[in-house]
């Protein structure tokens, strides 16, 4: 290697090296506009209805033994560390399971204090629905567990922005500093 | 003291220095605070052992819940999967753990009401037929409350 390149090729890595996005960020450009669900208080939710402002979105089931407790106590350390303003973005948690109720989804996700939390659910059309907007999935499976049906599903937790686009999606991997950071960015 | 005394005193402390070698050892054991919404939670532990001959966590059984179960939770392309298991096989001299995103116990129709800082009593049963009394500490992760 020439001695000229070197130097050219570590300015490069280092640039690279920069430029790199933390572990479990993923940002993205995807539109959803709209979609419409029921909410824990029993009435229509629409996601215009929180125009002009970011909102984290979750897909889950309440009965999830660890994966979505996990994620909803790093969001809630998410919110502690991005500060008091961060509180007006509020995290929507999609049930993917028929057997949550607006009642229990309402019970279930104020149990979460520090998160900003609202339950969602609905038709299994509208759920449907939803899931493919966000490009995620979601499966209920017999696994002979005595709690019934398991529910696998996408554990992302998505940023969306004022304007109802995706801008950037957080897998299990992130850290609850890489979701305050982002979310203080989009206030 | 006797010398015969004396040897029983050695013998004995020699059985108790080898029994630690000798059976599985729990540490860290956890049940996550449960949501009062729901009848269920999770538990946690690190399983050593540090015998010749792999050994494999067949059932566990507490006064806490009516069910407790095996179960792997896996991640493939962002979704997470779960499943009961039938068994984990911990490996001579091999350490395993369970952990939120992995493997771990789900409790199930819980019989008590778990409050953070109170303990929760397992039986773990091994496939050689042994078994092991343990206490959890039922706590709240970071962030929580």
């Amino acid at each position: 290697m020439s001695r000229r390149l070197l130097p050219v090729l570590i300015l490069i890595s280092l640039v690279a090296a920069g430029c790199r996005e933390p572990a479990g960020l993923h940002r993205v450009a995807m539109p959803v506009g709209e979609f419409t669900l029921v909410g824990d208080d029993g009435n229509e939710f629409r996601l215009s209805s929180l125009r002009g402002r970011p909102v984290l979105l979750f897909f889950g089931y309440t009965h999830c033994p660890d994966a979505c407790p996990t994620m909803m106590s790093k969001v809630a350390i998410s919110y502690r560390l991005a500060g008091e303003k961060a509180t007006v973005v509020p995290t929507l948690f999609v049930s993917v399971d028929p057997r949550d109720t607006p009642p229990l989804l309402k019970q279930y996700v104020s149990y979460y204090g520090a998160v900003p939390a609202r339950g969602l659910t609905g038709t299994k059309a509208q759920i449907d629905a939803v899931v493919r907007q966000f490009g995620a999935s979601y499966e209920i499976r017999d696994t002979g567990s005595a709690a019934g049906p398991m529910v696998d599903h996408t554990i992302r937790l998505y940023l969306i922005d004022g304007e109802g686009n995706v801008a950037a999606f957080f897998d299990s991997i992130a850290a609850p500093e890489t979701i305050a950071k982002e979310l203080k960015a989009k206030l | 003291m006797s010398k015969r005394i004396m040897l029983t005193l050695i013998c004995a402390a020699l059985l108790a220095g080898a029994s630690s070698k000798d059976v599985v050892n729990i540490s860290d054991a956890w049940v996550r605070t449960p949501n009062p919404a729901v009848s269920v939670t999770a538990g946690f532990m690190t399983i050593e052992n540090p015998t010749s001959r792999a050994i494999a966590l067949t059932g566990v059984i507490s006064p806490a819940a009516a069910v407790v179960e095996l179960h792997e939770m896996k991640m493939a392309d962002g979704q997470m999967s779960m499943r009961k298991v039938d068994r984990i096989e911990i490996p001579a001299g091999a350490r395993v753990k369970l952990e939120p995103g992995g493997l771990h116990l789900m409790l199930f129709d819980l019989k008590e009401t778990l409050e953070a800082g109170s303990r929760v009593e397992f039986v773990l049963q091994f496939d050689d037929g042994t078994e092991a009394k343990i206490a959890a500490i039922v706590r709240s992760p970071e962030g929580m409350h």
